[in-house]
């Protein structure tokens, strides 16, 4: 039997339908599963019963889609083969959660220690979890991160704006907002339309984020057209419109945004360093975090083919079952 | 009477000469070792002015309900988070500066004033070292968001790996700088991790002292102002800056790197152009007239 526990689907989580592809995947190959709550790592909901009246033998697996949940703290002790999936690492390139998590520890090298193997979203992930733990060597496989690309499908007739140009990344301090604003200003300079699409209203992330709020309002002011998109389907129609998508990112394990861009025809623009060359065509990419190569780019829109499909539901389930021992 | 208000000792010392070599009564308000009480009860005139050295600062409001002119001294040419109108006139250093705060605020465009801000830098001279550290790399620009922090330490990291020391100064306690935020303190803990030197100087003398220490000083910021360059300069520090914003205004284009490519960053610091020759425009005795014929511009 395979545990399997995944993401929290929500309108504005970057896993996307992860859950949802994932069991579709092991249903397609009539592989046994059981579906567990997700660790809940944003409220107290943790349905501690439920995973503790498990009885597991030394043949089942245990799949944690977020391999630092602290979940795995407390199942360690069940029988069966424990894989995690790892999508950051706090102690390399300013992973988000640094600053959610303060100066609490989050037992980052503990709970990695407690798997059998670990999955890692990108070759770049591989090798920031090799750089700080070594002595995980033996453990750690790049498998992808999967993406379910049908959803994608009924927006991709949806027709390109030429002059849209837009940012996808989070507002947040790792996707340099401050180089974004001069970016956006430059292109509008020469007279493009661009936009920030988002999934959270400019007025809550100003509660959130009061270090963004002058930041905000110097978009508004210079015309960098924040739209707000409620649901996911609002947000796809925005995104199949745009012809090129930048990102600014400094810390980046394998952005979902991106991919979902490209896959919806736009034209990447991405920084030469971390995860990026691993996906983005080397025409695509900028020296990091070079403002005019940047804008070169922009006008020269190279169209190039950018293997994406390497992290297709379908291709990364088949590296994940490999892996667990189940194919 | 003039009152030159200053955020830290030191900053805008220039002005209080040019204002006491002109003759006029001048008061010096250090605003770090002042309370606001004493700033309330201060009793100004009608022909009195006030020179805000950073016109950044909030206190303005504090100082409009007041009798006199309030003058600022723009530091950075970012958006204000106040009404600029309560200033009579606002000091920018560059074109670049006069432009984006034009269009940031066109109701003070006919109140800004382009003129060099007075540098002296017989106080610096005791701080130059001939023997410096070798490899060490300074930054000295406020350690916030809008001046790409989050940047700098990244830059830090690919400096340490090769061979340098990064250090940040700071003139006053890291906790007591404005705008720390959660995420800054994250930064700070970062930059620790892989070597970077945060240091919280007790007194000017060991900032400059430190200061002079370092052989390059780099500006990850989009824009600034020249009293970084020209503290460097006189210190015997060459400076790196962005080729963007107003930095072409102070420092010739050896001094400048592609905005904001890391490499050619890494490459200048590698072989650092010559400590650049700016400081004659920004003499006392070279821009008072320009100052003080803004003051008297009513």
């Amino acid at each position: 039997m395979l545990y399997f526990i995944g993401y929290e689907e929500s309108q504005d989580n970057w896993t996307g339908n992860f859950t949802e592809a994932v069991q579709e995947e092991l249903v397609r190959r009539s592989i046994p599963f059981r579906l567990l709550p997700p660790y809940n790592w944003r409220g107290p909901s943790m349905p501690l019963r439920e995973y503790l009246r498990i009885e597991s033998r030394d043949d089942d697996q245990w799949f944690f889609s977020w391999a630092h949940s602290p979940l795995i703290e407390l199942l360690a002790h069940k029988k069966g083969r424990k894989y995690g999936l790892v999508v950051g690492v706090t102690t390399f390139h300013f992973d988000p959660l640094i600053f959610v998590q303060g100066e609490n520890d989050i037992r980052e090298s503990h709970r990695l220690s407690l798997y059998d193997k670990i999955f890692t979203v990108s070759h770049w992930c591989k090798r920031c979890v090799l750089r700080a733990y070594p002595f995980l060597k033996k453990k750690v496989v790049h498998t992808g991160f999967p993406h379910d690309f049908d959803i994608y499908e009924p927006y991709k007739q949806i027709a390109k704006e030429p002059d849209l140009i837009v940012f996808n990344q989070r507002f947040a301090l790792e996707r340099l907002p401050v180089l974004e604003l001069e970016i956006a200003r430059m292109l509008i300079k020469c007279g493009f339309r661009v936009q920030h699409l988002t999934g959270t209203d400019c007025e809550i992330m100003k509660q959130q984020s009061p270090s963004m709020v002058s930041l905000l309002c110097e978009a508004e002011q210079i015309g960098l057209n924040f739209i707000h998109n409620a649901t996911k389907d609002q947000y796809h129609r925005n995104l199949a419109k745009a012809s090129v998508v930048i990102t600014t990112a400094i810390a980046d394990m394998l952005p979902a945004s991106l991919i979902e861009a490209i896959y919806l025809g736009a034209i990447p623009i991405a920084p030469r360093a971390f995860c990026f060359p691993e996906f983005v065509h080397y025409d695509n990419l900028y020296a990091p975090y070079d403002l005019r190569e940047i804008i070169a780019l922009a006008e020269m829109r190279p169209k190039r083919h950018h293997t994406i499909k390497q992290f297709s539901k379908e291709t990364v389930v088949d590296t994940f079952i490999r892996e667990m021992g189940l194919g | 009477m003039i009152y030159v208000l200053q955020p830290v000792p030191g900053l805008g010392e220039g002005y209080t000469k040019i204002f006491e070599a002109a003759g006029r009564d001048t008061v010096v308000i250090s605003l770090s070792q002042t309370t606001m009480n004493e700033i309330e009860t201060v009793e100004s005139g009608r022909d009195d002015i006030f020179v805000l050295v950073d016109a950044h600062l909030p206190i303005v409001k504090t100082l409009s309900s007041k009798q006199g002119r309030i003058y600022g001294v723009v530091q950075q040419a970012t958006r204000f988070s106040f009404d600029p109108c309560l200033y009579d006139g606002l000091f920018v250093e560059t074109l670049w500066a006069q432009k984006r705060l034009s269009q940031l605020h066109p109701e003070i465009a006919s109140r800004l004033y382009v003129t060099p801000s007075p540098f002296d830098p017989s106080g610096l001279l005791p701080f130059c070292k001939n023997n410096k550290t070798e490899n060490r790399v300074v930054f000295t620009q406020a350690f916030t968001q809008e001046n790409l922090h989050i940047f700098e330490v990244y830059l830090a990291d690919l400096l340490i790996q090769t061979g340098y020391k990064a250090v940040h100064l700071f003139l006053t306690e890291i906790k007591n700088q404005p705008g720390i935020t959660a995420d800054t303190r994250g930064l700070i803990r970062e930059g620790e991790k892989r070597g970077m030197e945060f240091i919280s100087c007790e007194t000017r003398d060991e900032y400059f002292c430190r200061f002079a220490e370092a052989t390059v000083m780099i500006m990850t910021a989009p824009s600034g102002n020249a009293v970084s360059f020209l503290q460097a300069t006189s210190l015997g520090v060459t400076t790196l800056a962005p080729c963007f914003g107003d930095f072409p205004e102070f420092l010739p284009k050896e001094n400048l790197y592609r905005p904001f490519n890391l490499n050619h960053i890494l490459l200048l610091a590698s072989s650092p152009p010559a400590v650049p020759d700016i400081m004659e425009r920004f003499l006392p005795e070279n821009c008072w007239q320009r100052i003080l014929a803004a003051l008297d511009d009513e």
